[in-house]
């Protein structure tokens, strides 16, 4: 496998190609898998996004699911991942040791990396973009003013600053890998430099490059709701090894009986602006 | 009879000094109790004023499988848990109790010490143990040959035997006390009495030493019964808190238990009138089974004594 991650990239162009790579690198005898779990692969796709379409409709039930679903499953009835929890100390440890050889992540994780789960790993680690949709979202920090604010003019200033300041922005992305939403802000010189703990490589260039594809979500006050509903349905899914009809049918009806009664507030919210 | 002057002075002075219990009694004690009644026909998210929606929430709570997991698993983990605290507990204390032990102190101390831990920092260190790649339990297991178990996931079923494990070794030291001071309390001479009249060991403990204890005997089971029912600390920390897969209860939410799925309904997903309604159905589920037994249990006491 090439260290190189611009070659890295061109190798892995779909799900497929991820699969046949691992295949060469997994090697569950020596305690390294390919993936820490697989369930990362679904997950990606549905971070607190696209549960439902504009309509509040649940929108689960499509083709790109029924691909990551058996994308995952193949992942894990071929035992290239370590079925590890992430945010677990064994976690942790897998990743200081070199146990796992990719894990999907936000930009942010490089700053987590960096800081407190494997600090001493410098120069061990590259980024490449997921295939056939390299544009998704995990995580992100929101600021609002509220209708109670006592100072809602000073509150602005300082959402503005934080939030649509490109040096600002810059010096948080320097710091700590926060990954601005500012557009002006990636056309900075420090995109352009190399990170050494990712051995020298210009990882802020290329999440810049991905965040410029493009890639639409729908976004609702439901979503973390929906998303657990989800997960427990697709960790069923990967540790029963059942099969896809179901567990998307199980999906659907999980997100159905724990939004129902939000579903309708919101599209009465939403409907009032 | 009248009052005198003093002693109604007196009984002011009593209330003055249970002031304080009976305002704080009232306002986080029934108070909350009360209005989880009322929020349980409404629709509240924390934010606002309730919405009433009448029952919708009970017939939500009957319509949702996890309910009825959790309802599952809080009853296996209690059965199981309490087959072993009580007859074990009852039974090391029986051994204490006889004369082959000494030190008495010592052992009662090293029992209770359990009962001094922090729940939460026990859970941590139970999840490390259990761990299905670096614990020490599978570690062992595979000295013996048998293949590692994955506790905590697959089908999520090992997960209650863990609760159950980390709950019997916390709470059977608490039961052996309470067995061992009632058996301290009967009188020798009893004792003594059965076996001048040709009773055996086995005679004494079925004839003298468990109707004696009736009373305790019952105080734990209720106890025990009412700490059942909330088992949540255990749980939510041997299943994560949530993190990581973000849900809880574990795998295929094998350790979700009732506390567990009210405190996700009321805190995470922040459906207040939900969790009250999923509360108050407990409730109702215990108060129907607590009369069931009451009568089951006086009947036998009366058709007895006839």
């Amino acid at each position: 496998m090439p260290s190189d991650p611009a070659k890295l990239a061109k190798l892995i162009r779909t799900w497929d190609d991820y699969i046949q790579l691992g295949k060469k690198v997994n090697d569950p005898k020596n305690q390294v898998w390919w993936i820490d779990n697989a369930r990362a692969v679904p997950y990606i796709y549905y971070s607190h996004k696209n549960f439902f379409d504009r309509k509040m409709n649940i929108a689960v039930d499509n083709a790109t699911t029924r691909r990551v679903l058996a994308i995952a499953q193949k992942l894990r009835n071929d035992g290239m991942d370590a079925k590890t929890s992430a945010w677990t100390d064994e976690w942790y440890t897998m990743l200081n040791q070199g146990r796992i050889a990719t894990t999907i992540s936000g930009c942010w994780f490089g700053g987590f990396l960096k800081s407190w789960i494997a600090k001493d790993t410098v120069g061990k680690w590259g980024i490449i973009p997921i295939p056939e949709q390299p544009l998704q979202n995990w995580g992100g920090s929101f600021l609002a003013v509220t209708k109670q604010s006592a100072n809602p003019e000073a509150a602005w200033k300082f959402v503005e600053y934080l939030c649509a300041d490109a040096k600002a922005e810059n010096t948080i992305m320097k710091t700590v890998d926060y990954f601005p939403a500012l557009i002006p802000a990636w056309k900075d010189a420090l995109y352009d430099e190399p990170d050494p703990f990712f051995g020298g490589q210009k990882t802020r260039r290329v999440w810049a490059d991905v965040a410029s594809s493009q890639g639409p979500f729908v976004v609702t006050p439901l979503d973390s709701v929906a998303e657990n509903a989800f997960n427990i349905e697709l960790d069923k899914f990967l540790d029963q090894n059942l099969d896809i009809p179901s567990t998307v049918k199980a999906m659907v009806d999980a997100i159905d009986t724990k939004t129902k009664a939000d579903r309708k507030v919101v599209l009465q919210l939403m409907g009032n602006k | 009879m009248r009052r005198g002057r003093i002693q109604s002075g007196r009984s002011a002075v009593a209330y003055l000094y249970l002031a304080p219990f009976i305002v704080l009694f009232l306002s986080f004690g029934i108070f909350p109790i009360l209005y989880s009644l009322f929020l349980s026909f409404t629709y509240w998210k924390g934010l606002g004023a309730p919405i009433f929606v009448f029952l919708d929430n009970y017939i939500a709570t009957i319509r949702d499988p996890a309910f009825f997991k959790a309802l599952y698993n809080t009853a296996y983990i209690w059965i199981c848990a309490h087959i072993l605290i009580l007859p074990g507990g009852f039974l090391i204390a029986y051994v204490l109790n006889t004369e082959y032990v000494r030190k008495k102190n010592l052992h009662q101390a090293l029992l209770f010490t359990p009962m001094v831990t922090s729940t939460i920092a026990v859970s941590i260190v139970f999840t490390t143990l259990f761990g299905e790649k670096y614990g020490m339990i599978n570690f062992l297991l595979g000295g013996l040959g048998v293949s590692p178990v994955a506790w905590f996931h697959g089908t999520g079923s090992m997960i209650k035997p863990v609760i159950i494990t980390l709950f019997v070794w916390k709470w059977i030291g608490w039961n052996c006390v309470i067995y061992f001071a009632g058996m301290q309390g009967i009188d020798r001479e009893l004792y003594e009495c059965a076996e001048v009249e040709g009773a055996n060991k086995r005679d004494i403990l079925r004839y003298v030493t468990v109707p004696l204890m009736r009373p305790i005997i019952l105080y734990t089971l209720i106890l025990s019964f009412i700490g059942g029912m909330q088992i949540f600390d255990e749980a939510y920390i041997l299943t994560g808190g949530g993190q990581g897969a973000g849900y809880l209860g574990g795998s295929n939410q094998g350790g979700l238990t009732i506390a567990l799925l009210i405190y996700e309904t009321g805190f995470r997903r922040g459906a207040f009138g939900q969790a009250s309604a999923i509360a108050y159905f407990l409730m109702l589920i215990i108060v129907v089974l607590s009369i069931f037994s009451f009568r089951f249990l006086s009947e036998r006491g009366e058709s007895a004594r006839a």
